[in-house]
């Protein structure tokens, strides 16, 4: 079993780490934080362009409220691939076909200082991939564990 | 197999390394980057702005792959952030 570590320093915030997204067209680094509250996974418009994916390609989803303001959520036909460290120094992969999200303003101005720059896992990510969450705030220990094989896919 | 010139586990370390210093150092960045968005490579701020297409290009003027940094709002003192899905 592999465990992907979500608290990283002395004073947590959040539930969070660092995931790698690739595409056929290129790969980002992206922060994520795991959010039980939220029944979908998110990934935010820009790191779906700076992966150089075709918008054409999206298909219109439900609007989504999030950080305050309507978002127009996107469903991507092809399944995009996670990649997350885990505690042994391994990696784990994972395909996936997330919810991306894009702000309704059009305007760069009202935009620009309000762009969601984390990808939110959701309960569907921890119930497709077979994940189980553990967490210990008192204790400073957080982690994902799951039973797909290392360095393989699900 | 990943393809010849993909290498997740040396991004991914990398990554969460530039992670652990963001976290670590988080207050003294809040000094100098409040409101702004900042990218890091290396444990290192390689570029910021306040506008996150306009931090996008300044990186592509420096000749840095936006795909290898990390890119992080840094919070106001008194700021909160709730996704609120």
């Amino acid at each position: 079993m592999s465990r992907i570590n979500l608290i990283v320093c002395d004073d947590p915030k959040d539930l969070s780490n660092v995931a790698l997204l690739r595409s056929i067209r290129g790969s980002v680094k992206i922060p994520f934080i795991v959010d039980t509250g939220s029944p979908s996974t998110l990934i935010p418009y820009q790191k779906v362009l700076e992966l150089n994916l075709l918008i054409k390609d999206f298909v219109a989803d439900e609007d989504i409220s999030l950080i305050g303001s309507r978002h127009k959520a996107y469903r991507f036909p092809k399944k995009i691939l996670f990649y997350f460290l885990c505690s042994d120094g391994k990696y784990i992969r994972k395909e996936f076909d997330p919810i991306v999200v894009k702000p309704v303003v059009s305007n760069r101005d009202v935009l620009a200082g309000n762009v969601l720059t984390d990808m939110i896992i959701g309960l569907d990510f921890l119930l497709d991939g077979n994940f189980v969450l553990f967490c210990d705030m008192k204790s400073n220990i957080a982690y994902l564990e799951n039973r797909i094989p290392e360095n393989g896919e699900d | 197999m990943e393809e010849v010139g993909f290498n997740p586990e040396e991004l991914l370390k990398e990554g969460v390394a530039d992670f652990v210093w963001l976290k670590e150092n988080y207050k003294e960045l809040q000094n100098k980057f409040a409101g702004k968005y900042v990218a890091i490579l290396n444990e290192e701020v390689v570029g910021c702005d306040g506008d996150y297409y306009g931090l996008l290009e300044l990186l592509g003027s420096r000749g840095i792959d936006s795909g290898r940094v990390l890119i992080k709002r840094i919070l106001r003192p008194n700021e909160i952030l709730v996704y609120n899905v």
